[in-house]
């Protein structure tokens, strides 16, 4: 038996018209194997995908669709349509709680120009990187506040530092600096007026952490994304995607024994299944179903 | 300005658009209030690619891109609340459950159980009964009528047996039954959705709002191929749009049998500002040139030109390929050989695509085995064959009745799982095992314990199949056994997070089956996947205890009930550097351009017939249909124009093979070979309408 399995997947480059984002960064983040893999060769992997802290398939997949559910509930209320007020008698019990805490949370700081689900798209690197925000708060000052509706769990909260380093602070706060013009009167936005905030749904005595954000991070951000997205162009075929060095990464991976580097049994970190439900793209591609053909 | 754009393909409507969409970001109009929307998934990749290609410019922005029908699920998602009650919905304060073409199947079949023997007499098989019945309800909400429309529409054009009669009504009954459950259930299907969002979201007046102030700028692309619903909203949009192109490609309407009406969408011209026509010079395209003599012959066969002329003097780039042979393969060669030919004298594979009314495994096959001497890869692009006609699927679902604890349980009371079945299973489960062997150990199993696959201590069985097999086998087998020997409970494992336990304990492991195989991956994939949406959607709408959920799938899929899941075609099936392989209404569909295009079975009445369904009608259950009985009664003729008549029905398919022919020729760029045999695939000898114009026009 081989130690390493081997797929002989056609060696593709990245699609020209590729679009990047958060999740598509963090993962070349975190190992350039994984965005290959995903990526490139799109090779799916089918693992259990059980939660961390003994979160089972079965539950994760219950909360991700609660989260989504509360995320559309959220959506509804910010457009003036009947929420999920009424739906709470037949709704899950955590689901409940954490509508009930968004309907408690004062967002009247808030700039008043509420437009929620905003999908944005900025240039780096010659590629376009997408974004996609549950609110964006804006008013005419120039001021914006990006929202993103956090359902993680955990014993505390993460730190604000951890909030601040994410890939997805970092990709939102410069994607609405760089192509936010036409939602601020064709005035691109002073990054000095821009922050992110993450409404904790799970930590109502915090609930929610604060991002600022200044002119010389919207420097940084665009210099380490350019090199990030660069560095991903300039790679060509499956071996220029070298796996990670940081083993600890794997355990987490879904792919880990496709590269002979971890047990059958792992976990995703909630984080990155709160992430999965930024990705989807807005208008889903169905097609009308073949049928009796 | 709102335009509305025809044209034939190839006149730079599609590339007016993205230009379009490019401009409108460029000059600062909010990404989110351009819509740009297409009948299909590829086509919704254009507006994609131009982005792509704009960003080289620094060009930024997101619209919303996509279909109609991704639109129309994500708005009827987002305004249930307001429309949940006037649909029908018992509990319209409950978060409806969106559920797939396999899961509709599903509780469709349950309701048909009961009543199968009363349709005995049509000889149709389960899965193609379920499909037409289902087509009804989608084909009414796409028109935008209601479901208690379908008898009396099928039945006012019905002139044959009066006892299909009873079958319309019987098939109208279960679509109303179905419809009642999915309201009581909170089970939102294709149907039901399309029908909320035509009949009751379109109406409401929240939406129109957010219409208005959401669609500033449309963009509409092939929109013949859209349903009635579609233009209904296109219409709406235009209102209240600030700028706005539809696009149509005449001929168009191939998606007919998905729903498409181009004359509804040219109804649309009445909104815009102006109509443009799109125009590509025909005396430079001779292929198109050679399209339209050919459909004007089909249109009028007394007054078209008369057989005999030579092909190379009016039409040089037109060229008969074996007219002579008598046998399908020998068309298949002389196909082939020009293939060849081409590319030895510079051609790109990649410029020649090969048509036929019907793309069979058998074709494919007898392709690439006389290309690939010549170096030349095939890509095909037929519809793909069904997930559980796939070697690992099968695998799968035999592995599963023998560890999973539910199907287990079923397996002992039914027949059990055969040799046959344990012995592919193992070629799957175990890397580089190959039938012969797995046939030994398949015996040698069944020898021990039959319908399970035990330990085998028996050391001739070893000989034979290979020592360095035992291993796996037997951690195979005792993993099995181990899930098999566990009760069936309530904490027992859904089939989708079963199959994945397995492939990550046992098949993605060193030396097991799908450890190195990633088309087998990407299958189980789409299997686990397609099983999760199954029983997510039976959990949503409790119809099933979950121990059953399992057994329920499993039974469907190999019945061929769930046909609609495809197994996933890897890129080296797809790629672009191959000669493309399609049939003629892929292709259309897909809007591909070649520069060379070989036609095969040109004798075939394929290219025109449409399948024969004996419950359903692509044009009686359609908007214009119904817009043409309103001119007939109001001319008092309605009894006699309502009934579909063997002229109707040649006119249709005379109508039909001119929009393929135009449609084909305007995608051709410079060389049409046509090929063709006396004899068919099957032996039977054919000419068909095509064969007959080509005859005439030739």
């Amino acid at each position: 038996m081989s130690a390493t399995n081997r797929i002989p997947v056609k060696m593709g480059e990245l699609d020209p018209g590729f679009v990047f984002s958060q999740h598509s960064l963090a993962d070349y983040d975190a190992c350039a194997r994984r965005f290959y893999l995903r990526f490139i060769a799109r090779q799916a992997w089918p693992m259990v995908e059980d939660g961390p802290e003994g979160l089972s398939a079965i539950d994760r997949q219950a909360y991700l669709r609660q989260g989504k559910t509360l995320h559309r509930w959220i959506e509804r209320r910010l457009l003036g349509l009947p929420a999920g007020a009424d739906s709470t008698e037949s709704a899950d019990a955590e689901l409940v709680v954490w509508w009930e805490r968004f309907l408690a949370t004062d967002l009247s700081g808030l700039p008043a120009r509420r437009t929620p689900e905003l999908e944005l798209a900025c240039v780096v690197g010659g590629a376009r990187l997408y974004a996609r925000f549950d609110l964006l708060a804006s008013d005419e000052d120039g001021r914006a506040v990006i929202v993103d509706w956090k359902t993680l769990r955990g014993q505390k909260p993460p730190s604000p530092a951890f909030f601040r380093d994410r890939l997805q602070t970092r990709v939102y706060l410069f994607a609405l600096a760089a192509a936010g013009a036409p939602f601020n009167g064709g005035r691109p936005f002073d990054p000095a007026r821009l922050s992110m905030r993450y409404w904790l749904a799970n930590f109502p005595e915090r609930p929610w952490v604060d991002v600022p954000y200044r002119r010389a991070d919207y420097e940084v951000d665009r210099q380490r994304l350019t090199a990030m997205v660069s560095a991903i162009r300039a790679r060509s075929g499956e071996a220029a995607f070298e796996k990670t060095e940081r083993l600890q990464t794997c355990a987490m991976c879904d792919y880990r024994t496709l590269c002979a580097r971890g047990s059958a049994r792992g976990g995703v970190a909630l984080e990155d299944a709160a992430i999965a439900l930024d990705d989807a793209a807005l208008l889903d591609d169905t097609d009308a179903p073949a049928l009796d053909a | 300005m709102k335009v509305y754009l025809h044209g034939p393909p190839r006149s730079g409507k599609t590339a007016r658009l993205a230009a379009q969409m490019v401009e409108w970001l460029n000059r600062g109009v909010r990404p989110d209030h351009i819509l740009a929307l297409s009948a299909s998934r590829p086509q919704a990749g254009r507006f994609r690619e131009a982005l792509g290609r704009a960003a080289a410019t620094g060009s930024t922005g997101q619209p919303r891109i996509g279909t109609f029908y991704g639109l129309a699920q994500q708005h009827v998602g987002l305004f249930f609340p307001l429309v949940g009650q006037a649909a029908g919905f018992a509990d319209p304060r409950r978060e409806p459950a969106f559920i797939d073409v396999e899961a509709a199947q599903y509780f469709l079949n349950r309701i048909v159980e009961p009543r199968i023997t009363d349709f005995d007499e049509l000889r149709l098989t389960r899965p193609r009964l379920l499909g037409q019945l289902l087509d009804n309800a989608h084909k009414a909400a796409l028109a935008g009528f209601g479901l208690d429309e379908i008898a009396a529409r099928l039945s006012a054009a019905w002139s044959g047996d009066p006892r299909r009669l009873k079958a319309y009504q019987r098939a109208q009954d279960i679509a109303l039954e179905f419809r009642r459950f999915c309201l009581d259930r909170g089970a939102l299907d294709f149907s039901l959705q399309h029908d909320m969002f035509a009949r009751h979201l379109l109406q409401e007046t929240a939406y129109r709002k957010f219409i208005a102030g959401q669609c500033r700028y449309l963009l509409i692309d092939n929109v013949e191929e859209l349903p009635p619903i579609a233009h209904d909203f296109v219409r709406l949009a235009l209102s209240g749009c600030d700028e706005a192109i539809v696009v149509e490609d005449d001929p168009g309407g191939f998606r007919l049998f998905l729903g498409a009406d181009p004359a509804s969408a040219r109804r649309l011209r009445t909104v815009c500002d102006t109509v443009e026509e799109a125009v590509a010079p025909i005396q430079d395209r001779p292929i198109a040139m050679f399209g339209r003599t050919l459909a004007a012959v089909v249109a009028a066969p007394a007054e078209a030109p008369s057989a005999g002329r030579a092909a190379g003097s009016r039409w040089p780039r037109v060229t008969l390929l074996a007219s002579k042979s008598k046998f399908w393969v020998s068309m298949v060669q002389a196909a082939a050989d020009q293939i060849i030919a081409l590319t030895g004298q510079g051609m790109p594979a990649s410029a020649i695509a090969v048509l036929a009314p019907y793309v069979e495994d058998v074709l494919r096959f007898e392709l690439e085995e006389r290309l690939r001497g010549a170096g030349l890869r095939v890509r095909a692009v037929r519809p793909s064959r069904p997930l559980y006609d796939h070697p690992v699927a099968r695998g799968l679902v035999t592995l599963a009745r023998l560890g999973h604890p539910d199907l287990a349980a079923a397996e002992t009371r039914a027949a059990g799982v055969s040799t046959h079945e344990i012995a592919r299973a193992l070629t799957v489960a175990l890397a580089g095992l190959d039938p012969a062997r797995a046939k030994v150990l398949a015996d040698g199993a069944q020898r021990v314990e039959a319908g399970r696959l035990p330990m085998i201590s028996d050391k001739g069985v070893w000989d034979r199949a290979g020592m360095r097999f035992r291993e796996r086998y037997e951690a195979l087998s005792g993993w099995l056994s181990t899930w098999r020997m566990a009760e069936s409970t309530g904490s027992t494992p859904p089939l989708d997070v079963w199959w994945q336990t397995l492939f990550a304990e046992i098949l993605s492991q060193p030396g097991f089956g799908l450890a190195a195989d990633g088309d087998g991956a990407n299958v189980a994939d789409k299997l686990v996947r397609s099983a999760r949406v199954f029983r997510e959607a039976l959990q949503a709408t409790g119809v099933a205890p979950a121990q059953s959920i399992a057994a329920d799938y499993v039974g469907l899929l190999s019945e061929g009930v769930l046909a609609a899941q495809y197994a996933p075609e890897r890129e080296s099936e797809t790629g672009e550097d191959g000669v493309l392989l399609a049939p003629v209404y892929t292709y259309l569909t897909g809007d591909y351009r070649s520069q060379v295009q070989i036609w095969l079975d040109v004798n075939a009445s394929g290219w025109y017939d449409r399948i024969h369904q004996a419950l359903t009608h692509p044009y009686v259950l359609s908007r214009s249909w119904q817009a043409m009985q309103a001119r007939f009664e109001a001319e008092g003729q309605a009894d006699v124009a309502m009934q579909w008549s063997e002229e109707d029905e040649h006119r249709a398919r005379q109508d039909m093979l001119r929009r393929v022919i135009v449609g084909l020729c305007d995608r051709c760029g410079d060389r049409l070979y046509l090929a063709s045999s006396q004899l068919g695939l099957s032996g039977q000898e054919e000419a068909g309408a095509l064969a007959r114009a080509l005859q005439r026009a030739l």
